[in-house]
């Protein structure tokens, strides 16, 4: 084991920065769990209106749950 | 007859009995493989008083892991010698095995040797949580590394830490594989030249060559790997167990 390191006049071991660098990197890199859950879908970028209706009853209809 | 290069490579069933019970060339193989582990117990020739020459091969294999082991890690890694020679002879075995013209390269299942090196990774991690706790995590801070670069190498020493459980098995699988994969079109092209006409016949000598020299290299890569991929693993427990 390396040696201890002088953090503001305390020693810290060095298992400990370890721990707390994976810890912080996991805690901005995974999803967070609460929130509001957004239902993620592909943009439909539609030249009207219309069309836009239409994609969006395509859509649904075709991902009804069975 | 081979279609493709990679066919050598495919598990076919060559036995099977109402769905339930199946031999595959894959499963021959092993079995193989572990009766020629089993058979040194044979070799050893303990009833006389002199050795036979399979007697010594096996001394020479057990002398040669249990220093790697001892120059790795110490008297103490003592208790990990017969994991180790088991799989140096396991991994020889399947090399040479494999090196039968017409016969199944066990160690090119990238499947098999990857699912080997991550359990035997996840068992060298187990051992060095149980031994050490918390203070495993020590192990991703090198010695005498600056304060701001600790979260970095941190990162670093994480990634080539977990990136070991499949470059371990990888490195075996994928060398098999390719002195295979050679081997095989070499020998294509071989026959397929000397078989053409009077010129190609002289002009397939120069593959031939090629496949004589490819096939020593791959009896000596057959050995070195078994040797590099346990040295490796030594290595591996060796920094779970005394850290840096």
């Amino acid at each position: 084991m390396g040696a201890a390191y002088t953090i503001l006049g305390r020693s810290v071991p060095p298992h400990y920065l370890a721990l707390a660098t994976i810890g912080a990197v996991g805690l901005v890199v995974a999803p967070k769990p609460w929130g509001n859950a957004k239902e993620a879908h592909a943009p439909i970028n539609a030249s009207s209106p219309e069309e836009e209706k239409f994609v969006k009853e395509f859509v649904a209809k075709h991902s009804e749950k069975h | 007859m081979f279609l493709s290069p990679l066919d050598q490579f495919e598990i076919k069933p060559i036995f099977s009995y109402s769905d339930t019970f199946m031999l595959s060339n894959y499963s021959i193989y092993l079995f193989i493989i572990f009766t020629i582990m089993w058979s040194f117990k044979y070799l050893l020739n303990n009833g006389s008083l002199a050795p036979n020459r399979f007697s010594l091969v096996i001394f020479s294999i057990y002398d040669t892991v249990l220093n790697m082991v001892k120059s790795q890690m110490g008297n103490q890694g003592g208790i990990y010698f017969p994991l180790m020679f088991t799989l140096f002879n396991f991994i020889i075995m399947a090399n040479l095995v494999s090196m039968m013209p017409y016969s199944f390269a066990y160690s090119a299942q990238l499947v098999a040797i990857i699912f080997l090196s991550m359990m035997l990774w996840l068992g060298v991690t187990i051992t060095g949580l149980a031994k050490h706790g918390w203070g495993f995590f020590a192990l991703f801070v090198p010695t005498g590394t600056p304060l701001p670069l600790v979260p970095v190498l941190v990162m670093i020493e994480l990634l080539s830490y977990s990136s070991r459980a499949m470059s371990l098995g990888l490195r075996l699988s994928a060398n098999v594989l390719s002195g295979h994969l050679l081997m095989f079109m070499l020998g294509s092209l071989m026959l397929n030249l000397m078989s053409l006409s009077l010129v190609g016949f002289m002009g397939g000598f120069m593959p031939m060559a090629g496949v004589v020299m490819i096939t020593m290299l791959e009896f000596a890569m057959s050995m070195i790997q078994g040797y590099v991929f346990c040295m490796l693993l030594c290595g591996y427990m060796k920094d779970a167990l005394y850290l840096h």
